[in-house]
Order: structure tokens, then sequence, then C-alpha cells
């Protein structure tokens, strides 16, 4: 990417140069059109590739599959920038202010699709059967992320992270 | 993941400096009658103030060199004294401030949104960080196009703008046309000013309103009133639909990405509206709020990582590879 | 004449809401223009040749102890001419048998009964059951249309439906995926299924066909999505799609032609569905067809209103935001529409116009005139000339702050300044609230006491506007809610309204919000249900009331009455909490955050502590 950033500081005299330097940056990538899905790209085996749902897993053994950690836990910002994201894409349209209402409640302890992060995650990514829409690569994986982060901060799951001490709520 | 801090100010310089190519930005250079009034009051500060200053230090120096050593010390009389105090420190004061602050009173009305003429052209303007959202509404108050961040105006022509904001205080101000005006969240200020002459003005925000204030300028554009009726026309028109597969399959691009959850194209079902409008954005001169000009290059760069360019703008990016990018910026290439 | 019909009636029983001076049109009636009464003549006369030709079997039947349709007739009237139970014997009805419908959602419809069959619609996922009368309530069949399970996450308020309707052999109801259906009354098979709406752009279907010279109408759901509204009449023989008329854009979509005369003259510009919208806004404007269709053989009109604009946050689109919050009367045959009126022109408080229009015959001023009397979100009683659509009459039913009055000149409502939301402020109590002085749940009209029994809300809110941001298949309100008690601290009403006297006869406060359908019979008893499981029978004359009974769960289904094939009179209704009221219990809802179900749970929050999750079928009668 550096010839290409460079090429666009430069813009003033070199704007063919730029363009052309742009595309043969984005040739270069090695990715042609696929677009990582966070919660599949990689890591373990595939006999591992799974979100684990819950805890009952036949065998009595380990637990298995993957339960991706939440890489913004703890940040109070992201609890600010998800707050916001769940109005502008409008989650709350459906689940208000976490009590529900097409949708059900998010800041109670009862969960359909579980109550993990990488739940939550896949939850708002794939969507779900009754209705959750699948939000897929409409919304980017780090405010996924942020997303999951205020929806934890609600109450409802185990770990509530840091609370923003200055929530911009008007009422 | 901090990069060297070089590039982003050099970014700004290379804005800057395209910013300052081509374009008045100076309140020095009036070109509307609001903007002239205000200059010339400025101006007349200027002179009156610049002679006071002379007139004082000429004092202060004749005072200084006056006094030798060896001249009887001459102490003017108390009434000299205290007359000299009155008047040049009460009454000339009083007068020339008064009749400063007698034109600026005067001033005031007269540039406030009430004194517009009936037939001015109403213009709803609401600020966002960082950008802004343009409307232009036809006489019963309906709005006939939405544009975002290229205000155009018709030369002769009295626009009144109706200011908003969407989150936090703001201020409009374009210095060739007229003073700052604050956007207020819940309030709707107003402000008026016919351009004189035509060309292109660049505007900026005048309160300070979070991290990429600085960088949440706009143009004014100002035309004859035939070119600029031609343009409104073609602003209120849906988009343009793809012209060919690669058009279509950039439309599909914009479909399936982060995309149509901000923005409207309209005459699709892109109608989000937290985001500038698209619907024309190949026939604006800049991108991103005056920070980069309109280019195929340029937006790509803006659409991969807006956050290298703008940091802290809520613009996500957008990884895609050549062929989507491609296509996508084939299709907005087309939205004239 | 029924002497309830003929009060020493003047002029000025027909006020202004607040003028002293008698402003009522009918006082003036004597001065309405000439054309109007000739159109009226023209229309009457060209409406009775229609009805000679009219098929017998789409008539509204004399009382033949049948319910075809959930209103019971065309006219919306739910009046039954059974006299069998009455005010001397209904305390003693009691409980005949019931049916479970396995389905725990709310449960809305009103059961059919043709012959010794009865049918019953469930909510989601709208399962079609024919109970046996002659068997004792025995299973016939049922059909099961399968619909698609991710239309649940787009009905914004619980997944019901309002149930059926027969004619000619079939029985015709719509899925909340989109789609309409007709199936074999005898033997459950289905004969077509038509799809016609899409659930990526936000449309559900929650509401009850209406049967018309061989049309089925049906309209779609989702003004809280931003969907386009619209009307469809399917040809009942195949299921293919006769005409569809859209509720917003160009008058050659909204089938508006050289046949449209509105009564009130600024709604006679071209195009009013684009240009009273904001560029485009309109494509995603709302004003979806969810509620209730009457019709009239002798005009040979059908009558419907179109539902909230989109967003609920009015400062996105100025304008009048036609056609939204609008009656509409048109030709069942190709649709096209002869008048129009908007009763809420850029509606800010959510009043969606999809309440019913019953279809009466008042003694006004002397003489006999074919009137619609639709209560409205927005709190007034209106009473339209059913001809013009001329408002006579507008006067509040419950207390009001958002209208002043209704102007009876122009037809246009004069809104309080103070309680219209803003983006960016919270304006408190606003009354009525969003679902209005009454909401979907349709009222009885009997032509012996000559008084309309409306089940209705007394709810005020505080409202919250905000940008709403459009994205196809999800929400698009703009807007956070609170919902609280009106004034009186009752939540809800049962009400007998008196359409000439324009006022209340007698009144019934409820705890929470009546959210059912009413049921009035020749044997002036009126029936209906409770949040709070009550099925109820009052006196209709006297409000008093006969006899009541605890079912399961909340109703706010529509009760109906019919005659059995051992000739005794039943009376049914399904219980099972839910709709937008008894959101709480139904959706599990979490009682903390008042702003859920569109601000319903601030009101509703000890809901679950008088009601749980529901759905049965019981059926009554006297012993």
């Amino acid at each position: 990417m550096t010839w290409y950033r460079f090429a666009v500081v430069r813009y003033g005299a070199l704007h063919s140069v730029m363009t052309i330097a742009a595309w043969l940056a984005l040739a270069s990538c090695s990715d042609n059109g696929q677009h990582a899905d966070a919660v599949f790209d990689g890591g373990g085996s595939a006999d591992h590739d799974y979100v684990r749902l819950g805890d009952l897993i036949p065998g009595g053994g380990a637990a298995g599959g993957r339960d991706t950690a939440n890489p913004v836990a703890g940040d109070a910002a992201a609890i600010a920038d998800g707050r916001q994201l769940f109005d502008w894409y409008n989650c709350s349209g459906c689940h208000a202010g976490g009590g529900g209402g097409m949708g059900p409640p998010l800041m109670d302890t009862t969960w359909i699709y579980g109550s993990r992060p990488s739940n939550i995650h896949h939850s708002i990514v794939s969507g779900r059967p009754n209705g959750m829409p699948s939000f897929g690569a409409h919304i980017p994986d780090h405010q996924v992320w942020q997303l999951v982060s205020f929806i934890q901060s609600l109450g409802g799951t185990p770990d509530e992270g840091d609370a923003n001490d200055r929530p911009d709520r008007r009422d | 993941m901090r990069r060297c801090a070089a590039i982003p100010i050099a970014v700004a310089l290379a804005g800057a400096a395209l910013e300052a190519s081509g374009q008045t930005h100076s309140v020095l250079d009036p070109a509307s009658a609001q903007a002239r009034e205000l200059a010339l009051l400025s101006w007349w500060m200027f002179g009156i103030g610049a002679v006071v200053l002379i007139g004082v230090t000429a004092l202060l120096l004749i005072a200084i060199t006056r006094a030798r050593a060896d001249t009887p010390a001459h102490v003017p009389t108390y009434e000299r004294r205290r007359n000299l105090v009155i008047v040049g420190g009460v009454l000339l004061p009083l007068v020339t401030a008064g009749a400063l602050l007698v034109w600026t009173i005067v001033l005031g009305p007269q540039s406030s949104a009430a004194a517009a003429p009936a037939d001015a052209l109403d213009v709803e303007i609401v600020a966002h960080r960082w950008w802004w959202e343009i409307h232009y509404l036809n006489d019963g108050g309906q709005r006939i196009a939405t544009v975002a961040n290229e205000l155009h105006v018709p030369v002769g022509r009295a626009v009144r703008v109706q200011l908003k904001s969407e989150d936090v205080i703001h201020s409009f101000w374009v210095p060739n046309l007229h003073g700052k005006t604050d956007m207020i969240p819940g309030r709707t200020t107003t402000s008026w000013f016919t351009v004189e002459r035509e060309g292109e003005f660049s505007g900026r925000c005048a309160e300070f309103c979070g991290v990429q204030h600085a960088a949440m300028g706009f143009l004014v554009v100002a035309q004859t009133p035939a070119a600029f009726t031609a343009w409104l026309e073609r602003q209120a028109a849906s988009a343009r639909e793809p012209g060919d597969e690669l058009a279509r399959r950039g439309m599909q691009v914009f479909s399936e990405h982060a995309c149509v959850m901000c923005h409207t194209i309209r005459g699709t079902t892109a109608q989000a509206t937290v985001a500038p409008d698209l619907t024309h954005v190949a026939s604006r001169r800049t991108l991103a709020a005056g920070r980069l000009p309109n280019n195929g290059g340029t937006l790509a760069a803006w659409i991969l990582d807006p956050q290298q360019i703008k940091p802290g703008a809520l613009m996500p990016p957008t990884r895609l590879g050549t062929d989507d990018m491609n296509a996508l910026l084939h299709y907005l290439g087309g939205l004239e | 004449m029924n002497e309830a019909l003929t009060p020493a009636w003047r002029h000025e029983v027909w006020p202004h809401s607040t003028a002293p001076r008698s402003a009522w049109r009918g006082g003036a009636w004597r001065a309405v223009p000439l054309w109007a009464s000739a159109l009226a003549i023209a229309l009457a006369i060209a409406g009775a040749a229609r009805a000679q030709s009219h098929e017998a079997a789409a008539q509204s039947p004399p009382d033949d102890g049948q319910w075809t349709m959930p209103a019971k007739n065309h006219e919306n009237t739910r009046y039954s001419g059974l006299d069998d139970i009455n005010t001397d014997n209904a305390a003693r009805l009691r409980l005949a048998w019931t049916f479970s419908t396995g389905v725990l959602r709310g449960h809305e419809a009103a059961p059919l009964v043709v012959g010794d069959t009865m049918y019953v619609v469930t909510p989601f996922p709208n399962t079609l059951y024919a109970i046996d009368l002659s068997r004792e309530g025995a299973l016939k069949w049922r059909y099961t249309p399968e619909p698609n399970a991710e239309s649940q996450g787009l009905a914004c308020c619980d997944v019901v439906n309002r149930g059926a309707a027969y004619s000619d052999g079939r029985i015709f109801y719509n899925t909340l995926d989109n789609h309409t259906v007709a199936v074999d009354a005898d033997s459950g098979e289905e004969i077509w299924k038509t799809k016609l709406g899409d659930i990526r752009h936000g449309e559900t279907m929650t509401m009850a066909p209406l049967v018309v010279k061989g049309k089925v109408l049906v309209g779609n759901s989702g003004g809280e999505l931003g969907v386009r509204g619209w009307i469809s009449a399917l040809d009942a023989a195949d299921g293919r799609l006769a005409w569809r008329a859209y509720s917003t854009g160009p008058d050659e979509d909204v089938l508006i032609g050289a046949s449209f005369r509105p009564f009130y003259a600024a709604d006679r510009e071209a195009n009013l569905g684009v240009t009273t919208w904001p560029p485009d806004a309109w494509r995603i404007g709302g004003g979806a067809v969810w509620g209730w269709i009457s019709y009239d053989a002798a005009l040979d009109l059908i009558y419907y209103g179109t539902s909230n604009p989109a967003p609920w946050n009015a400062d996105q689109r100025p304008g009048d935001n036609k056609w939204t919050a609008a009656l509409f009367a048109r030709r069942p045959d190709t649709g096209e529409a002869i008048w129009a009126y908007q009763w809420n022109p850029h509606d800010a408080h959510d009043y969606d116009g999809t309440n019913e229009n019953v279809v009466v015959e008042l003694e006004l001023e002397g003489r006999p005139r074919k009137v619609l009397l639709h209560p409205d979100r927005n709190g007034f009683m209106y009473v339209h000339d059913a001809a013009t659509g001329e408002v006579l009459s507008a006067r509040p039913f419950v207390h009001t702050n958002t209208i002043r009055t209704v102007d009876l000149e122009s037809g246009r409502p004069e809104l309080v300044e103070a309680k219209l939301p803003k983006q960016g402020q919270t304006v408190r109590n606003i009354c009525p609230s969003a679902p209005g002085g009454k909401d979907w749940q349709p009222s009885a009209f009997s032509p012996r006491t000559g008084l309309l029994y409306l089940a209705h809300n007394n709810l005020c809110m505080d409202f919250e506007a905000m940008r709403a941001n459009y994205i196809a298949g999800t929400p698009y309100l703009g807007a956070k809610v609170k919902q609280l008690a009106g004034p009186g601290g009752h939540r809800g009403a049962f009400t007998a309204w008196d359409p000439i006297a324009a006022k209340p006869a007698w009144s019934h406060p409820e705890k929470f919000p009546a959210w059912s359908g009413a049921l009035v019979t020749a044997g002036d008893v009126v029936f209906y249900g409770t949040l709070d499981r009550w099925f109820k029978a009052l006196d209709a004359r006297t409000g008093k009331t006969l006899w009541q009974f605890r079912v399961g769960s909340g109703i706010i289904g529509q009760p109906m009455t019919y005659r059995g094939p051992d000739g005794k009179q039943y009376v049914a209704i399904l219980s099972g909490v839910g709709g937008w009221a008894g959101a709480i219990v139904a959706g599990d809802l979490d009682p903390r955050d008042g702003t859920g179900a569109l601000g319903m749970v601030n009101a509703t929050r000890d809901l679950p502590d008088h009601t749980p999750k529901g759905g049965a079928l019981y059926v009554f009668a006297l012993p």
C-alpha cells in the first residue's frame, strides 16, 4: 500500500502517476475480490472451524470449536461507537434501547442464540432464522465488534465491559 | 497502528495548497453585497485604528524626544491636563467607537435573514461531523434537490440559507461571501447573501466540532442564473442508470457492501441518510468535504481507507479487490 | 324509524369541535353546490344499476347465521341479526367448547363460520384450521402455508393475522411473508398462492382480505419499515393480479385518472403523490394498506385508508406526504380512484389512516344519508358523505391535544404546534399517542340503537424525533417514544358513540388499552374482550355489564356470533395476548426499557402480571 498512499500525497503534480500507482498497488493486493469473513479467517484446523453456540458437547469431552474473543473488549470508546452504530444501522428500530420490540430484548439474560461475544458477532454477520437480518459484508468487522461491545454493556451478558461514563442520552 | 505523522501532514498541506490554488478564501476579497459591507466596516475600523495608533505613537515619540534633561519641566496646568484627558480619552473614543458601534448595529439587521428579499433562493444546510448536507427548497418549502459539500448559487439573486446541525455546534463561513453563522443542534439559524460575481469560493466550518473540524470545508460555486438552473435540474433528477455491464457490476458492489448502510443514490434502493448523497457524486469538484479533488484515484483511496486521509471520520474502510473497485469506480464515475 | 335515531335534531348537534356557531356541514347542506348533489344522485343511480348485476354470492347476506368475512358484511357493521342471546339471558352464557391453536402470539383474527364449518387463521405460521361444528368442534383439516420464517423479523406489531374471508367455496387469507392464498373450503386443498411483496423491502401482510365482485382485495404492511404501500386486487378464480394502486407516487401508479373527484380543492392537483414529498422520498414513504376495507354496493365504491408516512420523524419529509394517512374510494373492478381525503396531512404522530370506515345510513336533517363512520387514530370521529368524501363532522372521542379542530371548509386539521415532534427535541405528553385514540381494533354499529361501539385507547406519549436512516428491510423510524396512560389513569375504554349527537352515549374505562374488536347483536348485546383476560357482554343500550368470562390469555381478537347446526346461537372469540398492546408479553420484552415496542412497554409494564401468553378459541352459548 505504501506506493499508493505516497502517490495520493503527491497529487498536485502527479495526478496520472497517482492513478496508475493506485492501480498497481491494488493489482498487487493478494486477494481478488474475496472479502475476509472475520469469523472464518483461518486459525485452527478445519475440524474446529465452527462457532460454538453453547456447552452441550456430546461425548462429555472438552469443548471444541472457536470462541473468538472481542478484540475491543474493555474499550469504553468502542461502547460509545457501538451505541451510535446501534442507532445508525437501525438495530434500535427492532431492539429499542435493549428492551426489544420487533426483535427480542438484548438487555436481559435470555439469549436464543448464545450470549458469548462470538455468538453475538455471528448473529449480526450471519443473521438468524426467525427474522434477524444477515448484515454480512454490510458492516465492517471492527464495527461489528463495537456493536458487540455496546450490546454487552446493556447488562445481559456475563461481561459488561467498561461503560462509557458519559452516555449520549438525551432523556 | 500509528503511521508516520508526516504523511497526514503532507496530505493536509497538499489539500491546503489545492484549496489555495485557483480559489479565493479571503474576507478582504468580497464577492457579495453583504461581504462588501462587512469589508468596508473592517477597513474603516482598521483605518481608524491605524490613525489612532499612529497618533498615539507620534505623541509618545514627541513626549520622549521633547523631554530633555536640561529644559525646565513644563508641567501643564490642571485644566490643560483635564481637558486633554476628557477630549482625548473620553470624547474622541466615544465618538469614533460610537460611530463604529452604530454602524455595526445598523449593519446587523441588514444582514440578518429577515432582511432577505422575498424571492430569495432558499437552501437548507445541515452540518454533520464533518460534511455538509445541502437541500434546495422551492417556494413552498419543499425540497427539490439534495447535494453534499458543494453549494451552487446564481449570481445576482439573494440566497437565504437555513442552517441546522445534526450533532454538535458547527459554523457556516464563506469568507468571501459573509460572516460566520453558527449552526446549533435543535435550532435553525439563518443567513443570506447575494453573490455579485461568478467564481468558486471556499468555505469552512468555523466552530470547533471535533477531530476533523479543520477538514470540514465546502465549495460555493457562483454561476450565471441559466447555468445554475441547468445544474439544479440535473441535481434534482434521479441517478443515471448504469450504462454497461461494468457499471451494473459496480452498482452491485455498492449494494453488497457497507455503502448502502449510509449513502443515498436516488433511484436505487440505497436511500440511507447518515452520509453524503452520492446521486451526482461525479459532478462534484471535491471529495470528503473539500479534502480531496474528485477523480478515480482519490475516490479509490477514500473508499479503501478514509482513516488515512481523514482520521476519525465516520466512514469505515472498505476492502475491495481490484475488479470490484474498478467496477465501483466506473459506476460512481457515471453518476454525474 | 327507531326513536333513538330521531332526536330533536338540529344542525347545532353537529358542532365543530370548538366553534360556538353552527359550523356543521349538514346545517349548511342547502348550500352544497348543485354539482355535488347531482354527482351524488348520478352515482347513486349508477350504483343501483351496478348492484343489480352484482353476483349474489359476494353480496352481504341477510342474517343466515353465518359469518363469512371478519366484519360480517361489506359495510363492516359487525352487527348480527341473531337475537337468541339477549339482555335478559346473556348472564347465563357458558363455555361450550374450546380449541387450542398451538401458537402463543397475538391472535387478532375473527373466526369464520360457513355452513357447518368454522375457519380460524392463526398468527405466524398462519395455519388455517377448519373445525366441524356438527361434530362438536372436531378438527376437519388444517392447511399450513409454511411462510418464510424470516418475515417474523419485519412485523412491527407482533406476527398477527386479522383473519380470512370466504367467497364462493373458497377461503382467502394472507400470510406474513406476502402471499395471498386461496384454499378450498371443503377439502383444505390449496387452489392458488400468489406472491405480492418482498421481505427484502420490509414488506409483510397481516390484514384480512375483502372479496368484492370476484376480486380479492388485499394490502401490504410495513409503514414502520419504509415500504411503498399498495392495495391489490386478485382474481378470485386464479389469483392473478387484476390491478394494483399504490398509495404514493405519480397519479398513474395511484390509479388517479379522469374519474378522480376529491371533495376538497387542495386535493385536485396532479401528481400530489410526488410533489408533496422530497425527491424520491415517496418510494419509501409508507402508506401501507394493512387495515380494513369496506364496500358499498349501491355506490360501487370500496373504502379503505392508508398507513402513516415513513419515517416517523416528520422533519425528514416536508410536505403533505400524500396519499398517506388518507381515505380512498375506488371502483373495485378497475381500482380507479373516485375520491380521496387525507385525514392527517404530513402526519407526525404515526396516526395511520387504516381504521375501519363503517358504511351506514343515518337520518340527518330529516333525510337519510349514506355516510362513513370512521374513528381515526388522531382521536377524532369522522363522518363522511359516502358518495363524495365530504367531512360532515369531526369530533374527538378521546382526550386530544394534537389537533385543535378540523376545519370543515378546507377539510384540514388545525395542528397544535407545541405538540408537533421536532428533530432533536423531546416533546412530552402528546395525546393521543401513536396507537391513537383507537388503533386497528374494529368497531361495530347497531341499526337498532344507532350507536357505534368501539374498544379503544386512552394513551399519551413522549416523542423524541431524530434522523432516521433508511436501510431496506430494517425499521425506518427516527423516533424514540414512551407511551403513558391518558387523563384518568385508565389506559383504555369501551365506548358507545352516538354519531348524530356526536358524543358518547356511555363509556367504560378499562385498565389496559381495549384492543379487541367489537360485536353487537339484534339481542342488543355487545361483546368485547380485554387484555387482562375478560370476555364481556354488555347491554348495548345502557352499557351495563351482563356477563363476563375469564379466558386463558388476554383478548385482542374479533368476536363473532353464528347459528350452529343445532340451531343455537354461539359466540366465539380467539384469546392469545399480543399485537402492539400486548407486545411485552408476546415478545418477552424487558420492562426496564420503556422505549420497547415503539413505546408501548412504558405503558404496559404491569401487563405480564395480568396475563400470560396463550392461543385458544373459546365458544360460548346459552345452556
